[in-house]
């Protein structure tokens, strides 16, 4: 067979590739997607007559490109899934440290000493060192509080740094899609670049590590790359930044016309950012202001029912700005020692109410738990997200590593091969796919009979 | 060839715990195989799988015959094993859409759709060759 006939059958292969782009787009994107109505792909065979110049089907050099693209966008939202889940793990397990879970140190290392001091104060009502020790200790949690409050403000003000960062190199490799797809266009005349493609893939993959992006080919050889599948980000040769908006309690993106995205973004490490500062982290900080404004109500609301030293009701021991940031504003009034209320009205000079404060101990104060359950709980949760992200992110990484292992066993093999390949790898799941659902059942039954 | 396993209801309980360690690591390994998910590598993987499953079936037939207790260990081990089968189930789902998805290309491209839109299944062809 000559070099021309080669080449020509090349050729009639791009030229179908040309005109079934469409089609082929749809099927590649959705190969993966169970239930797709399928669109008809009519590839026709080349006559084959070797005496006449004619080399014959063009089907393998096609199905390298379908393979390609179809490969490629399978890496892409490997990497974007593993984008995401690497990014909540780092942040997450930087934010454990703050939740201590052996009740020695922070707040609720600070909580046990004050419930401790007012078990004191129950068996000496009317020593000074044992009151003023009830005072002592609540400024304590409180600086415990507000020390806590404040770094997670702060981790707030940190995530949304990365943010910008992350935002910025969005719109830097956008632009870089954007300048190779220039070129792609000037080399589509002159048959292509197979450097500048293989550029161009490096860069969308990239990409894909930062935000969820999906691609679309275009007839002279451009990649179009929406965010979330609908805002765009490249269109040829123009690129469409986005931005990050702190202005709200909530970081929002937005798109070039300042429309709020914040919604599309699925994947990538844009969408772990939103997550860990729009979710995650919020609802440990209203767990924690829910905290500090029980345990300032209720201490506050048994001192009430007290009398004091001069026999005059109970002043408050705490307080705070409002529900909302009682963790950021907790602090110790006033109080003196002779006016803590440690005795009950007709008993003065008793421990009737210091027992009450002591019994804030176990009694169950929010959600069925008491003050120090209730801090465990969260303490428990932060850790069951770190333990869940950092599983994730290992899992995700190494489904990447094997969406890549996979692109480079498929490239370079023969369609006859390839179909091969499939069937073995067929036969093969089906006897480990049957064996992991032995285990899983094993697994079950193991662990009921334990119980 | 899966390896033989002992039977465990004569040994003590931490052998019990560290059966379920072996199983899961067992597990681990076709993970690792699995991040190269040949046709090849899934079938090491069975080979793998069926030894984690003799180990558990020992185990489970020693728990109801009361051999060797129940170690404090046991219950922890099993939950890692529960979350090491969830990630090589991962790993084995995920090679398989993989597989999937380009057999619906291959196939669709190779043979069509049937009537029903599905891809056809590729068709053994004879084939020649010419030398000279």
């Amino acid at each position: 067979m000559s070099l021309f006939s080669t080449l020509l059958t090349s050729a009639n292969a791009l030229r179908v590739i040309d005109q079934q782009l469409a089609t082929t787009q749809n099927n590649v994107a959705n190969a993966g997607t169970p239930g797709y109505a399928k669109q008809r792909l009519s590839i026709n065979s080349l006559p084959f007559d070797p005496a006449g110049g004619l080399p014959g089907g063009v089907s393998a050099g096609e199905l390298e490109s379908y393979r390609d693209v179809y490969i490629e966008q399978t890496v892409r939202r490997r990497q974007q899934a593993w984008g995401a889940a690497q990014q909540q793990a780092s942040d997450l397990q930087r934010l454990e440290p703050l939740f201590d879970v052996t009740g020695e140190a922070g707040i609720p290392g600070a909580l046990n000493a004050l419930l401790q001091s007012f078990s004191s104060l129950s068996v000496t009502p009317n020593d000074t060192v044992a009151r003023q020790a009830v005072i002592d200790r609540a400024s304590d949690l409180s600086l415990r509080f507000v020390q806590d409050a404040t770094a997670l403000d702060s981790f707030k003000l940190d995530l949304d740094d990365q943010m910008r960062g992350v935002v910025d190199t969005i719109n830097q490799l956008a632009g870089d899609v954007r300048a190779l797809n220039a070129e792609v266009r000037q080399d589509s005349r002159s048959g292509g670049d197979p450097n500048v493609d293989a550029k161009l893939n490096a860069t969308l993959e990239e990409l894909s590590e930062y935000a969820d992006i999906t691609t679309l080919k275009q007839p002279d050889g451009s990649v179009t790359v929406l965010l979330g599948g609908q805002t765009p980000l490249v269109i040829g040769d123009r690129a469409f930044t986005v931005t990050a908006d702190f202005s709200g309690a909530n970081t929002a993106i937005r798109d070039s016309n300042g429309q709020d995205i914040t919604a599309q973004v699925g994947a990538g490490r844009l969408y772990g950012l939103l997550q860990t500062r729009n979710q995650v982290l919020p609802s440990y900080i209203t767990d924690l202001n829910r905290l500090a404004q029980t345990l300032a109500d209720r201490v506050n609301a048994v001192l009430a029912g007290g009398i004091d030293s001069a026999g005059n009701a109970g002043a408050p021991l705490f307080a705070y700005d409002t529900a909302a940031n009682a963790a950021f504003s907790l602090h110790v009034t006033g109080i003196t020692e002779p006016e803590l209320a440690a005795a009950l009205p007709g008993a003065p000079g008793g421990n009737g109410n210091a027992l009450k404060l002591a019994s804030l101990a176990e009694s169950p104060e929010i959600d069925g738990l008491s003050l120090t359950g209730f801090y465990g709980g969260l303490a428990g949760r932060v850790g069951q997200d770190v333990e869940r992200a950092s599983g994730d992110e290992q899992t995700r990484q190494q489904l990447l590593v094997q969406a890549r292992s996979l692109r480079d066993n498929l490239s370079g093999v023969s369609l006859d091969e390839e179909a091969a390949n499939v069937l073995a790898f067929q036969r093969a799941y089906q006897a480990s796919a049957q064996l992991v659902k032995v285990l899983d059942e094993l697994t079950e039954i193991t662990v009921n009979l334990l119980q | 060839m899966p390896e033989k396993i002992l039977p465990l209801n004569t040994k003590p309980g931490s052998v019990l715990a560290e059966c379920v360690a072996e199983a899961r690591r067992d597990l681990a390994r076709v993970r690792r195989l699995l991040a190269q998910p040949t046709s090849a590598a899934v079938a090491d993987s069975a080979v793998l799988l069926e030894n984690a499953a003799n180990r558990l079936r020992d185990l489970e037939q020693g728990l109801r015959r009361g051999g060797g207790g129940r170690p404090p260990g046991l219950a922890r081990e099993l939950g890692e094993l529960r979350r090491e089968l969830a990630r090589a189930s991962e790993m084995l789902e995920s090679a398989a859409a993989l597989y999937l998805g380009w057999a619906r290309l291959l196939f669709a491209a190779a043979g069509g759709y049937t009537a029903r839109g599905e891809p056809a299944a590729p068709l053994a062809a004879g084939r020649f060759s010419v030398e000279g």
